[in-house]
């Protein structure tokens, strides 16, 4: 900041910049709830001494036929955690382990996403809670939180 | 840019070579996210953040914004946009404004859609808003092409020192631009300390976070650290790089100061991105790509003696 005093004399459209920042950056960082303040939010990273003990997987079984990962990087190029985190809150907030409307159009948006990607129809996405165990190579106990299966419909209406 | 005197800090060449990073880093996020395919999520899954509340609060707003025909337009506007400001930053130097709107509203889509609203690509958004409201009126040569065309073309007004190379209105911009990006790790220092305290650094935080992010699905898919943190002294290693990095970046600023911290920190905070992409699978690309271009621009040049301008620069 005082390397660029000289800046901020000559030119007071640089300063009202710098001064709004200075003000609204704060408070967003003060702000109590974040969804009103963006983009001035809290700059959080790792600052919890607790984090989570769960993480969520994705798995998807399709026309390759293993299981595996649900590619968010296809949907999220910039923050893929960031929108499992919604579907997660999606699955929570349900609270049912299927049949839930929101929960079923988000997942075949998902679905439709893929199959225009990779020309694979998925025929099954389920939604796991997973426990970790600090440094341990093995994964900890596994719940299922949500199970879709794609209609007989679905399943013939591929490209 | 053949002279060393390109490669000084706040220089023209160093103000254009910053803005063609963060239009390029913002073409490149674009193009890669789907945006069309946003059109078929359902519209309760969207909730607006901030600014967004303002532009998706209501249903026919939603609608409109999450279109096909607008999803896609606002995507190759842009693209577009970022790669014309890119080519002709002098003919076209309306663009960059309107790119920066264009990634606004493309940065709040994303937002909107998401569980958390995180700090990501608030560093890049806040770089290219620097650019759109204080590099409009300045002359700014194209990194690499026509360079030198462009400074015989150059109008007087546009530059005090004929010479093409040092002028107090770009250093203003590197420096607001360098702003942008220590304001971020200052924060999230600041927030580390005075929310988690030591605690975060003493006890199992860090070997918790590794594990749970090595272990949750992500493009780079790297677990090596998981079988580190086994190692009692190499995590107790980890946990004083921890700290040693927090301390780093709540004295960010300074890089304004002192070259030889600038040199330092750079080392640090690179390797600070570098470890996080490979234990927890998280990789601040667009941060390591601007704090080389901004704070590692002519760092060679450290024993040069610096002009009077760039003397105050740094």
């Amino acid at each position: 900041m005082l390397s660029g005093r000289q800046y901020l004399v000559r030119d007071k459209r640089l300063a009202g910049f710098v001064g709004a920042l200075l003000i609204l950056l704060p408070a967003g960082q003060a702000g109590w709830y974040r969804r009103t303040t963006y983009p001035f939010v809290p700059w959080d990273m790792y600052g919890s001494s607790t984090p989570p003990q769960t993480y969520q997987e994705y798995l998807i079984r399709d026309d390759a036929g293993p299981v595996y990962h649900y590619p968010f990087g296809h949907v999220a190029f910039s923050s893929p955690r960031a929108f499992m985190r919604r579907l997660d809150q999606l699955v929570r907030g349900c609270r049912c382990t299927a049949g839930d409307p929101l929960v079923d159009a988000v997942v075949e948006a998902l679905v439709s996403i893929h199959r225009d990607r990779t020309g694979r129809t998925i025929t099954q996405f389920k939604v796991y809670d997973v426990q970790i165990a600090t440094g341990s190579r093995e994964s900890g106990p596994r719940t299922l939180l949500y199970i879709w299966r794609a209609s007989a419909e679905l399943r013939h209406d591929q490209p | 840019m053949t002279s060393h005197r390109g490669w000084q800090r706040g220089t023209r060449q160093h103000a254009s070579a910053i803005r063609m990073v963060v239009l390029g880093i913002w073409m490149v996020i674009v193009a890669n996210t789907p945006y069309e395919s946003y059109a078929r999520l359902p519209t309760d899954v969207i909730a607006g953040r901030g600014l967004g509340r303002l532009l998706f609060g209501g249903d026919a707003l939603k609608s409109f914004f999450f279109s096909y025909p607008v999803l896609t337009t606002l995507k190759w506007s842009a693209i577009v946009g970022c790669l014309l400001a890119m080519v002709y930053p002098n003919r076209l130097r309306w663009l960059t404004p309107v790119a920066c709107v264009c990634v606004l509203v493309l940065d709040l889509i994303t937002k909107s859609v998401n569980g958390i609203t995180n700090h990501a690509q608030l560093g890049p958004l806040f770089v290219l808003v620097v650019f759109a409201l204080f590099g409009g009126r300045r002359y700014l040569p194209i990194i690499g092409l026509r360079a030198r065309t462009d400074t015989l073309r150059m109008p007087v007004h546009w530059g005090q020192d004929p010479g093409g190379t040092i002028d107090s209105g770009y250093a203003s911009v590197v420096w607001l631009a360098g702003l942008m990006l220590i304001i971020p790790y200052t924060y999230i220092a600041l927030n580390r300390l005075l929310e988690g305290g030591m605690e975060v650094f003493l006890g199992n935080a860090l070997p918790d976070s590794i594990t749970l992010n090595s272990r949750l699905h992500a493009a780079y898919a790297f677990t090596v650290f998981l079988g580190w943190i086994q190692i009692p002294w190499l995590a107790a290693f980890l946990k004083v790089g921890f700290l040693v990095t927090t301390l780093f970046e709540l004295c960010s600023a300074g890089v304004l100061f002192s070259q030889r911290f600038r040199v330092i920190w750079l080392a640090v905070i690179g390797s600070f991105h570098f470890i996080t992409l490979f234990s927890m699978n998280i990789f601040f690309w667009e941060n390591l790509m601007l704090i080389v271009v901004i704070f590692g621009w002519g760092i060679w040049n450290m024993d040069r003696t610096p002009s009077r301008i760039t003397a105050a620069y740094t």
